[in-house]
């Protein structure tokens, strides 16, 4: 398609708009002298969320040019993507309050808001690269923010280093699908291989696919995670392992659905490709993770297990109910590991490490917190009547149901056997970090008085815990997603 | 027998292959971040010369599209060395080294 014919709706993009503007005034008001000024970023970009996710409520659907689509798929992913950015920017308003980085952080924060809404309505390999990059920009910053901390920088030296290299890798796909097909936009792609898939493409399209599998944290592209994680700080964390997922998500199975040829997909090749992938992404995550003493780098390796687990839905593909099973499981995901992870943050706070022998005594100093937490863990674990448990019990019903289909995939059901054994697993390394937290020791305390916890973190905390017991107990939450999109 | 010439993809291809496969094995082989990260705009530079190539001889000439995203991937290079430097800086500034083996710290 020429750009100049492609006529434009920009009415389409106010959610996109509105988080551009937020971004604008943070930066502007960040100039601004006076501590008042700083605390205020994190309330501007709260705005800004809000104003973009009533535009995403039942938004209007259509392309722009061949560049993004907004479809029902959009709209989800953006409302999801949006209100996660802003629990991250109301606990950052409450926890780092009167910082001097106050303002960066939460341009940061939302930059990475941004971008995976760039991702998510991507319908061309240019504006999916670029928003892959803005969340890869602005998530190496946030994981390096500790000033003059010697892990935060390392983990911030780790993750641009390795996260640029996946870049690379998957432009160097990107240029090569261009070269062959012609076409840049994945409609054009998938009309240029209708006929068939030359391999030439196939591994074109598997190296362009790297950028997805790196913010999945799929196995090859995990190795970075567990690193990054224990260097940075928790909450910035919060938002690097939950945001660029979801986008990530969106964006494949977009991608699956418009540049690969539906008899292609259909055919068991992808299935038994994605499902392999995810198979051995998630018993990797979840023997590694019990190997670990540090929680940061257990909830790191939850969360590559996570990622595997979403990627058995994306296997099932085509189908809206494949989509609405892995948009499901996000969102069961999405609060329980932001809470998780801002217990953390917290506890991190008190004990100056998230390893396990100093983390002990956590339950008698901050007993709500740690309840919190080991709710929001049984919850990643997949205990009923968590939230988590119906979100895996989707993913595997999708699973059981395409592979045990006359026509299904055989290997769609050894991953869904795989996943139940390493969920099993899994759980136990959760109980390690509930263990360390609830049933060890409490070494003497040095007097020092606890500081309360902020009152924006109570409300984040309050939201995401309420979201993990109600959406454990919203039976009918699968079709109506899928009514959605 | 390839010909090379201006005029003929396959000069471009070849010099962009060579760029990558450098690349690679500097961002594989390298201990030290600084060479990692030649590597890597190394990566990026042989993918935004095929897009410009690719853009030339394939697609139609009222079309800009590979060479547009050539110009996406310069930016966005720059700013990704901006933030990779401003990264080992901080590094050498706790460690006054940027050894990747010597700097490792984070580890299970």
């Amino acid at each position: 398609m020429s750009l100049a014919a492609a006529t434009t709706d920009f009415s389409l993009l106010r959610p996109e708009a509105a988080l551009a503007a937020g971004l604008c005034a943070i930066l502007a008001a960040d100039l601004l002298p006076g501590s008042r000024t700083r605390n205020i970023t994190p309330w501007l970009g709260l705005l800004a969320c809000a104003l973009a996710f009533t535009f995403s409520l039942a938004a209007p659907t259509g392309n722009v040019g061949s560049m993004l689509a907004i479809d029902g798929l959009t709209n989800l992913a953006r409302c999801l993507i949006l209100a996660c950015t802003a629990a991250v920017l109301l606990a950052g308003a409450g926890e780092r309050r009167a910082r001097t980085d106050q303002g960066a952080w939460s341009v940061s924060v939302l930059a990475i808001g941004l971008g995976a809404l760039l991702t998510a309505a991507a319908a061309n390999f240019v504006p999916l690269w670029l928003g892959l990059e803005l969340i890869g920009l602005a998530s190496y910053t946030l994981v390096a923010f500790r000033g003059g901390h010697r892990l935060a920088a390392e983990a911030g030296m780790k993750f641009v280093l390795f996260g640029g290299a996946a870049s690379g890798l998957m432009l160097f796909g990107i240029s090569h699908i261009f070269g062959i097909t012609g076409h840049l936009d994945f409609v054009g792609i998938g009309a240029a291989v209708a006929t068939g898939m030359p391999v030439p493409v196939v591994v074109a399209l598997a190296f362009a696919s790297i950028g997805i599998a790196y913010k999945l944290t799929l196995v090859p592209f995990h190795f970075y995670s567990p690193d990054v994680y224990q260097g940075a700080p928790a909450l910035s964390v919060a938002v690097v392992s939950t945001v660029p997922k979801i986008a990530a998500v969106a964006a494949l199975v977009r991608g699956l659905q418009l540049a690969v040829p539906t008899s292609f997909v259909a055919t068991s090749a992808v299935a038994t490709a994605l499902a392999t992938a995810s198979a051995i992404s998630v018993l990797t995550a979840a023997f590694l993770a019990v190997a670990q003493r540090d929680a940061k780098r257990i909830l790191a390796f939850s969360g590559i297990g996570h990622g595997a687990i979403v990627l058995l839905a994306i296997a099932c593909l085509p189908g809206d109910d494949a989509t609405a099973a892995a948009g499901y499981y996000l969102l069961t995901y999405a609060p329980a590991n932001l809470g998780a992870w801002l217990c953390l943050s917290i506890l991190e706070r008190d004990h100056a490490s998230c390893e396990l022998t100093a983390l002990a005594g956590a339950g008698s100093r901050r007993p709500v917190v740690t309840a919190l937490l080991c709710v929001f863990l049984f919850s990643l674990a997949g205990v009923p009547p968590l939230a988590g448990f119906l979100g895996k019990w989707g993913v595997l019903q999708q699973a059981f149901a395409h592979g045990l289909a006359a026509d299904g995939t055989t290997a769609l059901v050894v991953a869904a056997l795989i996943t139940v054994l390493a969920t099993a697993v899994a759980a136990w390394s959760y109980l390690l970090i509930v263990r360390a937290v609830l049933l060890a020791d409490a070494p003497p305390t040095n007097g020092k008085p606890l500081l309360a916890v902020a009152r924006p973190s109570v409300v984040v905390l309050a939201v995401c815990t309420a979201a993990v017991l109600w959406l454990g107990l919203w039976l009918a939450g699968l079709p109506a997603i899928a009514r959605a999109l | 027998m390839l010909e090379f010439s201006p005029d003929r993809l396959d000069a471009y291809l070849a010099i962009s292959t060579v760029l990558f496969a450098a690349g690679v094995l500097a961002a594989t082989t390298r201990r030290n971040a600084i060479g990692l990260l030649i590597g890597l705009e190394l990566l990026l530079n042989a993918a935004a010369l095929q897009f410009a190539a690719y853009g030339r001889f394939r697609a139609s000439a009222t079309d800009p599209q590979g060479q547009t995203a050539a110009v996406f991937v310069i930016v966005v290079a720059a700013a990704e060395a901006a933030l990779a430097l401003a990264m080992l800086f901080a590094v050498y500034k706790t460690t006054r080294d940027v050894d990747l083996e010597k700097t490792r710290e984070l580890r299970s």
